[in-house]
């Protein structure tokens, strides 16, 4: 037997798998609002004029939020029994997180849409195309951030692995966890960057082959 | 975090534990993490300015700087990450704000107000940082106009 699994609490694996997930579930959370709030910047700023600026404006300050600061001014400034038309406004620890990454999430995808159809009017389709890998690197980014919630008590992975490591003697050990982290993060992170960059080759080839196939441009 | 914490159980029995040395790993860590995924943004548009221009020749050099110009916006979105990720830093006892008026507001009747001021300053010093980004990423456009 491992000597490191010998060491290792017996419910460590169950415990850090329900962690691993409440990481995937906030990001899932982040990204999917994200996704809604930052696609409709980028086309509010893209439609110019009075709106474009407020777009503009508004993305700035999403970008400039600061994730960790954000999620203690919810848990802290928010009262606990605070009410709106009836609904609780106070969030619990994993919803706090989610909300916190949020800004980083929309002022991402927003930049990354807007600089897509930039590259599109262009006449640069792949580059446009490069949205894909941009969006897969955000929730990549964001399942690492929710590890922020560590700091409030969530029980996430990375929380979890620390909360273990703490019991373990030696150094070596200790390296060891964290690389049974990296590996149960790294896995599933990496195959999903892998299937999007699959995808987004797929499409390219046939855009350029589309390119290729279309009758030259006569001016 | 991960990488900030592995980055501190390194450095520590190297160097035992001082804020300079939390602070080394902070900036280990930020640095790795934010810089890989600026490197991955760059590597990928090479791969679509290769397949873009196939038939061009584009030396080494070219390439690269046309590809940092595809990939300004990601570029910037990391460096911007990386001021915003500074804050973490308190979490293997780096000494920077937040941790500072965390143990200021836990002996302080006023914790909206002091939590307030938190959110405005780190937004002030975040903006700053697109700023000085955003004129990078300006400089990257300009010194390389077709991308």
């Amino acid at each position: 037997m491992n000597p490191l699994f010998d060491r290792l609490s017996s419910d460590f694996l169950p415990r850090f798998l329900s962690g691993v997930m409440v990481n995937f579930e906030i990001a899932g959370i982040a990204i999917a609002l994200g996704l809604a709030c930052g696609l409709l910047l980028a086309a509010a700023r893209l439609y110019g004029g009075v709106v474009g600026a407020a777009a503009a404006s508004i993305i700035a300050l999403m970008r400039a939020a600061p994730t960790f600061v954000v999620m203690f001014f919810l848990l802290n400034v928010i009262p606990r029994n605070a009410t709106l038309f009836g609904v609780p406004l106070a969030l619990s620890g994993v919803m706090a997180v989610a909300m916190s990454l949020l800004p980083y999430a929309a002022a991402y995808i927003a930049d990354s849409g807007v600089e897509a159809l930039q590259q599109l009017r262009r006449g640069s389709p792949l580059g446009s195309l490069l949205f894909l890998p941009n969006v897969t690197r955000a929730f990549f980014v964001l399942v690492m951030s929710s590890s922020a919630g560590a700091a409030i008590g969530v029980p996430e992975g990375i929380a979890i692995i620390l909360r273990q490591a703490e019991q373990l003697p030696s150094l070596g050990d200790k390296l060891a966890l964290f690389a049974v982290g990296i590996v149960f993060f790294g896995i599933p992170l990496q195959a999903g960057f892998a299937v999007m960059t699959l995808f987004q080759r797929r499409l390219s080839r046939a855009v350029m082959r589309n390119r290729e196939d279309a009758p030259p441009h006569r001016g | 975090m991960l990488t900030l914490v592995i980055a501190a159980a390194v450095i520590r029995p190297m160097f035992g534990y001082s804020s300079a040395v939390a602070l080394a790993a902070s900036i280990a860590a930020l640095g790795l993490s934010n810089g890989s995924n600026a490197g991955q943004a760059i590597s990928e548009a090479i791969v679509t300015i290769r397949a873009e221009r196939a038939a061009s020749s584009m030396g080494g050099i070219e390439l690269f700087s046309r590809a940092l110009g595809r990939s300004a916006t990601q570029i910037v979105a990391f460096l911007i990450n990386a001021a915003k990720g500074t804050p973490i830093a308190s979490f293997i006892g780096a000494p920077e704000l937040l941790s500072a008026l965390t143990d200021i507001a836990s002996f302080s009747s006023g914790r909206v107000t002091i939590y307030s001021l938190l959110l405005i300053f780190y937004t002030a010093v975040v903006m700053v940082v697109v700023w000085i980004c955003g004129k990078f990423r300006s400089f990257l456009e300009r010194s390389h106009a077709p991308i």
